[in-house]
């Protein structure tokens, strides 16, 4: 048996612990938030900072991975928070709700667009919400969101792919051109 | 009529609220968290001798905390003690029938997770200490894999928190019916502490064992369908000073036999000479 040592930590490290937790918190917050029931949102997040803090050196030393980082231990604990063949699937992800109460200076052609995409949203398998919306709400890259999600990059782009596919398919009214061309799988062969 | 997916998605986000700063519970909590030990994950333990154990993988951290286990991960957000196993006592308590069930469930998920698999493993022993459940599962041919499964709602069907298994040796051999063999015996480090765990075999005419350990006093055993389990808290410290194991096995009969858990080990057919 071996253990490694306790050490206190150094100032560097103290200080990067708070920077991170400081510039981090809201974003965190806002990913678990997205997943889970808001009353236990505060609750994950704690979680997810006392890990961080037991594994300093580990935290990485620039902010857009740090903030990855600690979106891939949110990601485990939600999972790891439900039983038996409910943790090896995806997390289902929320999406706002669309009021449609009267209002002069709405857009009525986005209001649509938005009621049309909720109805499609809520058709998705999770695991393709969970890839739609680690691009869309978390900004993550490819290589971030593969992170997370512990599989390749490539895997991911395929997934990312399909979600997107699915999410026209179930959508009521045709998309931009444009978002159509770019978002053709890319023929690899690769299952994600 | 089209319009971009891509913008109108991100008009779609639930946590759209613009907050940047910290709450008066986001402050409290960091002062908490960085006031609290920062204690570094132990490594994954080789057991001694012909077992090896294995810690739920969690890619990122050692530990995978439920939401609801908050409270429990060492005490130290909440306050409290911070032995992992504080809650740990020498006697275990019984479990009930659909708690054994969920119990080996649980540990077959755990298992399942594993480079080893959980493909053949059925639960045989199920007991509780506190907040902990320990489950004992065998194969066909003779393997062994044990859970300890943090699990404080006692219902054995929550989700768990923390969890550590180990494997012992396989072996197809029948003890005699006053016999007892012992086949793993391992020990593990978690955040906020180790242990030791230990099982074997017995005969049919064997009632209880209980173990004299070094640094845990008496620990009462379960015994049940043909083996017997047990497993105590110890200190980093103490993980070396486990040798020297004996225990005191108990015949339906009345006598009782004061044994070596040297003696009475398990060597793989793959180990002998």
């Amino acid at each position: 048996m071996t253990t490694k040592p306790n050490g206190p930590p150094d100032d560097q490290g103290v200080a990067w612990f708070r920077t991170c937790y400081q510039q981090g918190y809201p974003d965190l917050l806002r990913f678990v938030e997205r997943r889970a029931h808001p009353s236990q949102a505060e609750d994950v997040v704690a979680e997810v900072f006392l890990v961080a803090w037991r594994r300093l050196p580990d935290l990485p030393r620039d902010l857009d991975g740090a903030r990855a980082w600690l979106f891939g231990i949110a990601h485990l604990i939600l999972a790891n928070a439900r039983r038996g063949e409910e943790r090896r699937q995806a997390l289902a992800v929320r999406i706002a709700e669309v009021t449609t109460a009267h209002d002069p200076g709405a857009d009525p052609a986005l209001g649509a667009s938005q009621l049309d995409l909720v109805t499609a949203w809520r058709r998705l398998r999770a695991v393709h919400q969970e890839a739609l919306a680690l691009t869309a709400w978390e900004g993550l890259t490819s290589r971030q969101a593969a992170a997370v999600l512990d599989i390749s990059p490539t895997a991911f782009r395929l997934r990312l792919s399909r979600a997107r596919c699915a999410l026209r398919a179930h959508s009521a009214y045709n998309t931009s051109p444009a978002a159509t061309a770019l978002a053709q799988p890319k023929p690899e062969g690769i299952q994600s | 009529m089209t319009y971009d997916i891509d913008h109108t998605l991100r008009t779609l986000d639930p946590a759209r609220h613009a907050s940047t700063g910290l709450s008066d519970r986001a402050i409290e909590d960091l002062n908490r968290i960085m006031a609290s030990p920062r204690q570094e994950p132990p490594d994954i333990t080789s057991t001694p001798r012909r077992s090896s154990s294995w810690r739920r993988p969690t890619r990122l951290l050692p530990v995978a905390a439920a939401v609801a286990g908050l409270s429990v991960l060492g005490g130290s957000l909440r306050g409290g003690d911070d032995s992992a196993y504080a809650t740990w006592t020498a006697q275990p308590a019984a479990v009930a029938v659909d708690d054994q069930v969920a119990y080996g469930q649980n540990c077959q998920a755990f298992w399942d997770g594993s480079p080893v698999g959980a493909a053949g493993l059925t639960p045989i022993l199920a007991e509780r200490r506190g907040d902990w459940s320990y489950t004992l599962m065998v194969a066909d041919d003779g393997r062994t894999a044990d859970c300890l499964l943090l699990d404080p709602s006692g219902a054995g069907g929550d989700p768990w928190s923390e969890g550590s298994g180990g494997l012992g040796p396989v072996t197809s051999e029948t003890p005699a019916s006053s016999a007892v063999k012992a086949l793993a015996h391992n020990s593990t480090g978690l955040v906020g502490g180790a242990y030791v765990a230990v099982n074997g075999q017995v005969g049919k005419d064997v009632t209880s064992i209980v173990l004299n350990t070094p640094t845990a006093g008496d620990v009462e055993t379960t015994v049940s369908n043909g083996y017997w389990a047990a497993w105590w808290p110890v200190s980093r410290s103490e993980l070396d000073d486990q040798g020297g194991l004996t225990l005191t096995a108990t015949m339906t009969d009345g006598s009782t036999q004061n044994l070596a858990f040297d003696d009475i080990q398990v060597v793989p057919a793959d180990e002998q000479d």
